[in-house]
């Protein structure tokens, strides 16, 4: 196990090593030159190292605090998207794999084909022209009415309004939920059918075995079968798979808020790439890459160490 | 077939690639795909001689028509005309060329690339091949449209720069399955067997190998189709690949965003484009993997 852990940290530090050459590749080929790639790239490594992304050449800012400022937003976004796509995939792909072959199984997958093929940003427009334009439900753009004045304390704004004091602070919460919702809705869908796929592929493997009969011929109810066994076998092995989906989910949320004028990471990154500001642009790729590899990592550490059955790989590579 | 088999006692085994086929040819969806795969090929290579207007040609006494199977709609623009009165069928089978035809030759071109080098570190060992491991890892963990876009930004906006990101992105995804592929046929025994006999490298690649695994490399370039439609249009929709009169679908959709509330068909019809094609194409691989899976069992 200790070796598995070392050979995957190994890993880690080589890949972020090679997506900081490749960042710095970006800055070099495109910014101001002068220094010789070595040394430049040395440099680069020291700077990034003490915190220093460099100044955006847009805002004169620097591009460290203009990051935070637009990280929790995306996060917030990409939270929620989770969530959902673990609180309806999870239940869609047990239906499914229960009811394998029948007409439900064969709906829920082919929703769930359907739902991989629509681009995202078009679901997002088809999403605004019925529950904003059509019902007026919901908002259409933003992260909360104008009419609010919220002191940034986390910038997470579900929690700033909730931390908010006086009369003001239920309406503004709902009115954070509200906008929310679609945005989360439209970037849960990839993922949702992804998780569908996966759980009903686990969980068909699962209930082949010998344990899931002999809990059926107890008497218990399906209900009680998949959760105390079913789930519990099903899950573990499809966790790294799971964690691939952050990636998708990322770019998904770039090209969401871009539709939805969410304030978030994407929507600066475009910006950036439309004003033809390389150090934003190469700082965002650089930090959002490398939070993917580092999840990457971290749920196929833990994976390893929460199913024991996926030790025995590295048990024989030692040999 | 039954009067052969007496004559030749042999039981002939199909190819990999025929029983494939034969497994695929079962399934009704996955064939009904390949139909409008094939339709949409046409539409690309032919579509265009065939249409009376120009995809930029402009109507003014035709603003914003809708459908023609709606209240106000004419026959003489079938799918209605957008704001400044140019006809969207047309703009449409145009843009099957641009998106779906560019998508094509951005996927052929990172296969031939992407496999031949995923051959060849296959076929070799050590040093070099675990260099190229870790750094498809790297190249893989950034998410191909996050970095199709930064490579758009390097190269700058057009449609023919977004095709090349895509291509790039593509690329690595085919070496890993190429890899991985020789990688585990090279670990059979019939090919220590073969090996033993004294069969130089190159001659078990081209007769043990490449058959094996053909079907492996056609399922992943339905899956980096599929990829390279989205991301396309994707990239277009952002408004840094195919520029605004480019009847391009993602650009079309980014140009009827601000007519959503008059003419939601302007939306909504390169909206069903765009799935078509991704549906297409995925139901064919989907098809493609269920058939490899049968030919295993």
């Amino acid at each position: 196990m200790l070796i598995y852990t070392l050979r995957r940290l190994n890993l880690l530090i080589f890949t972020l090593l090679i997506l900081s050459l490749f960042a710095y590749w970006l800055e070099y080929r495109l910014g101001p030159g002068g220094q010789s790639l070595w040394s430049g790239y040395l440099d680069y490594l020291r700077r990034l190292f003490s915190g220093d992304f460099g100044v955006s050449s847009q805002s004169g800012r620097p591009i460290l605090e203009t990051i935070m400022l637009h990280l929790p937003a995306t996060l917030e976004l990409c939270f929620a998207a989770v969530l959902l796509a673990t609180v309806i995939g999870i239940p869609l792909g047990t239906i499914a794999a229960l009811n394998q072959g029948r007409w439900l199984d064969t709906g829920i997958m082919g929703f769930s084909v359907l739902g991989s093929s629509i681009p995202v940003y078009w679901l997002a427009q088809l999403l605004i022209m019925a529950f904003a334009m059509h019902f007026q439900l919901l908002p259409s753009s933003g992260q909360l009415n104008l009419l609010y004045e919220i002191k940034p304390v986390t910038g997470f704004m579900l929690i700033d309004t909730w931390l908010m004091a006086g009369p003001q602070r239920w309406p503004a919460f709902m009115s954070a939920v509200q906008h929310l919702c679609l945005p989360a809705l439209t970037l849960a869908l990839l993922p949702i059918t992804e998780v569908t796929r996966l759980v009903r592929s686990s969980m068909l493997e699962v209930l082949k075995q010998n344990y899931i009969k002999a809990a059926f011929s107890r008497g218990w109810s399906p209900l009680a079968v998949i959760s105390r066994h079913g789930l519990r076998n099903a899950l573990p092995p499809i966790l790294p798979q799971l964690s691939l989906q952050f990636g998708a989910i990322i770019t998904s949320a770039i090209v969401i808020e871009q539709v939805f004028e969410w304030p978030g990471l994407g929507h600066w990154l475009i910006n950036s790439i439309m004003s033809r500001d390389y150090v934003a642009i190469q700082a965002s790729m650089l930090l959002i890459s490398s939070v993917l590899v580092v999840l990457n990592i971290a749920t196929e550490l833990l994976s390893t160490l929460l199913y024991p059955a996926k030790r025995k790989e590295s048990y024989g590579q030692q040999g | 077939m039954a009067s052969k088999a007496k004559t030749y006692p042999e039981i002939r085994i199909p190819s990999p690639v025929t029983q494939t086929w034969l497994a695929y040819k079962e399934n009704p969806v996955a064939m009904a795909a390949l139909w409008g795969m094939a339709c949409l090929l046409l539409v690309v290579i032919f579509g265009p001689s065939f249409v009376s207007y120009n995809p930029l040609q402009q109507d003014p006494n035709a603003l914003l028509l809708p459908p023609s199977w709606a209240a106000h709609g004419t026959i003489v623009h079938f799918l209605g005309t957008d704001d400044l009165g140019r006809d969207l069928l047309t703009r449409l089978i145009y843009g099957a060329r641009l998106t779906f035809g560019s998508a094509v030759v951005a996927t052929l071109i990172a296969m031939l690339c992407g496999c031949a080098v995923g051959l060849l570190a296959g076929m070799s060992r050590g040093l070099k091949s675990s260099v190229l491991h870790h750094m498809l890892d790297t190249l893989l963990s950034i998410p191909s449209l996050l970095l199709a876009i930064v490579l758009v930004a390097v190269l700058g906006p057009g449609l023919d720069n977004a095709a090349l990101a895509v291509t790039l992105t593509l690329t690595p995804q085919f070496i890993r399955a190429t890899y991985n592929a020789v990688n585990d046929e090279l670990q059979k025994e019939y090919i220590v067997a073969v090996r033993l006999d004294g069969s130089p490298p190159l001659r078990i690649l081209r007769l043990a190998i490449l058959p094996n695994i053909v079907d492996i490399i056609v399922a992943q370039t339905t899956r980096a189709l599929s990829t390279a439609i989205l991301d396309i249009s994707a990239v277009c929709f952002l408004g840094i690949g195919a520029q605004s009169p480019s009847p391009e679908w993602g650009t079309m959709l980014a140009d009827g965003m601000d007519l959503i509330y008059i003419g939601a068909w302007t939306v909504t019809l390169p909206g069903f484009a765009i799935i078509f094609s991704v549906l297409v194409t995925n139901l064919v691989g989907d098809g493609l993997r269920s058939a490899l899976q049968k030919g295993i069992d």
